[in-house]
């Protein structure tokens, strides 16, 4: 059986450039090349796109990866979310419904709309349907194509990441599960019922605001913090002083969560998710999965995407840093599943 | 289940197609050039050859004719030297005198006395044939015209003529010359 090769995949984040390539061969997925590189803080537009121009150009060098094609991601920050309800008699011309009610009549900015169907309800009588609605400025995809060309690459999808990332989190199977990936600066929370996403949302708490509570409460920097988790990993005094001290930000995620649950719940008449995976540095502190997952009611794990991947060259790396590769990986399956 | 957003737009990967099968003509065009270029070299370097051969065969065509006039000057030549040669070498063809004496002497009946034979020949003479003077006496007229008879058949001999006889106390004596008038020297 041929070796097929996905895409190579990279992920432009806020503190780092992933980059990651797999290969597929006679029904597994293994990884054949990753690289992550670390970005210096700005909040430049510019010059943040210098520095994920020159992070990519250093992974894509230090790394085996082959060929040109290139899938990459928008995050959260740059792409805006609708839920739109189009009743069915007006299904036939869709996209110009939905593309008038995201970019009305006199808006200057030209913007690209991807939508996706969540569900059919009946509202005040009417049957509708209800899209989920992903909208960026088409400048920002003339910069991200850009950015690509001069890397020497060919552009061959430019994803949504939260989606991408739970696609890595299905491992094939259509479950319902919200998802949390707890970035730098703020996290995402997707909700996916059978494998179709239905809502994402975004949660102004990252990891750093975490670092800083941690360093405040308990008087330790991430480095220290981690000496002292890798020397009791299972020790609940320390998973209790963890979850004490980040309270706060567990309180307004666990919220956000609640809320959409009960909206995809009030869709589909009754629990739509049965579970919360979580991704992220911080997710794999201890104390914090279990913490959120008594607050939001849910049954809430760490995810890992390699569940049923092969990590390759990743193998030595510990859960908390392969989870930074969860958008990646996503888009590496979306390039081996087109 | 994979559910896909993907922000690139249409307009853009019509693009890059367009410009993918651009490329393709592209790095199509460089085989087909490539060997038009080769075939032009070729055929130049044959028309180059074919014009040498032209040269070559003109050059040969002028040396050809330059022989052949050379060729027909040696001719012309060869054919007045030989004229020349065969006119200079006619009068050697003049018989031998020992072959003239001969020829008198076989048709001599018997009884027959030669008193003088006169044998001349002018050195480079254009006439071949010499002058020749018989002074002789036979014992009868039958014998003398015998003998006459006998030298007109005689092809070596001019032909000779009597131009006297007389009666002599054996009989007939009698001269004869030839009717050949002598060439002055050249």
């Amino acid at each position: 059986m041929r070796r097929r090769r996905s895409p190579i995949a990279i992920d432009f984040g806020a503190q780092a450039v992933t980059v990651l390539q797999a290969v597929a061969h006679a029904g597994t997925v293994a990884v054949h090349a990753a690289a992550r590189i670390g970005l210096p803080a700005t909040t430049d537009d510019d010059a943040r796109q210098q520095a994920w121009l020159d992070a990519a150009a250093t992974a894509l060098q230090s790394g085996s990866f082959r060929g040109r094609s290139v899938a990459s991601a928008f995050d959260l920050a740059a792409v805006g979310t609708r839920h739109v309800r189009l009743p069915h008699d007006a299904l036939d011309d869709a996209d110009s419904r939905i593309a008038a009610h995201v970019a009305p009549p006199g808006d200057d900015g030209e913007v690209a709309v991807c939508s996706l169907m969540v569900a059919d309800l009946l509202e005040q009588g009417e049957r509708k349907r209800e899209f989920l609605c992903c909208v960026t400025p088409t400048t920002t995809i003339d910069r991200r194509i850009a950015l690509l060309e001069k890397l020497r690459c060919l552009p061959h999808t430019i994803e949504f990441a939260p989606l991408a990332m739970v696609r890595a989190l299905q491992h094939g199977g259509n479950a319902s599960f919200a998802h949390l990936d707890i970035g730098a600066e703020d996290s995402r929370v997707t909700f996916v019922r059978s494998g179709q996403p239905l809502m994402v949302r975004r949660v102004r708490i990252g990891g750093e605001r975490c670092r800083q509570l941690l360093e405040e409460r308990l008087g330790l920097d991430l480095v220290a913090l981690q000496t002292v988790v890798a020397a009791a990993p299972q020790d609940p005094a320390l998973a209790k002083a963890i979850e004490d001290a980040l309270a706060e930000p567990l309180e307004a995620i666990a919220g956000r969560i609640v809320e959409g649950i009960r909206y995809c719940g009030a869709l589909f008449g009754g629990r739509a998710v049965t579970a919360l995976q979580a991704t992220g540095r911080v997710a794999h502190l201890p104390g914090f999965v279990a913490g959120l997952g008594h607050r939001v009611g849910l049954t809430t794990e760490l995810a890992d995407p390699f569940t049923n991947v092969d990590p390759g060259p990743l193998a030595a790396a510990s859960p908390a840093q392969r989870s930074t590769y969860t958008t990646a990986l996503g888009l590496c399956l979306g390039g081996l599943a087109a | 289940m994979t559910v896909l957003v993907d922000f690139l737009p249409a307009a853009w990967r019509e693009r890059q197609r367009q410009r993918q099968r651009t490329k393709k003509r592209l790095l199509m065009l460089i085989p087909v050039a490539t060997s038009l270029l080769a075939t032009d070299l070729v055929l130049r370097q044959r028309v180059h050859i074919a014009q040498e051969m032209i040269e070559n065969a003109r050059a040969h065509e002028m040396r050809a004719e330059q022989a052949a006039t050379q060729l027909r000057q040696q001719a012309s030549r060869l054919a007045s030297r030989q004229a020349t040669i065969e006119h200079d070498l006619q009068p050697l063809q003049v018989p031998r005198m020992i072959t003239l004496l001969d020829a008198i002497v076989a048709g001599m009946p018997a009884g027959t006395v030669l008193n003088e034979v006169t044998l001349r020949h002018e050195p480079w003479s254009t006439t071949a044939r010499p002058t020749v003077a018989i002074q002789a006496s036979t014992a009868s007229s039958a014998q003398f015209e015998r003998f006459l008879a006998a030298l007109g058949i005689e092809s070596a001999l001019p032909q000779l003529h009597c131009t006297r006889t007389f009666r002599t106390s054996s009989g007939v004596g009698f001269q004869l010359d030839s009717t050949t008038v002598p060439a002055g020297p050249r």
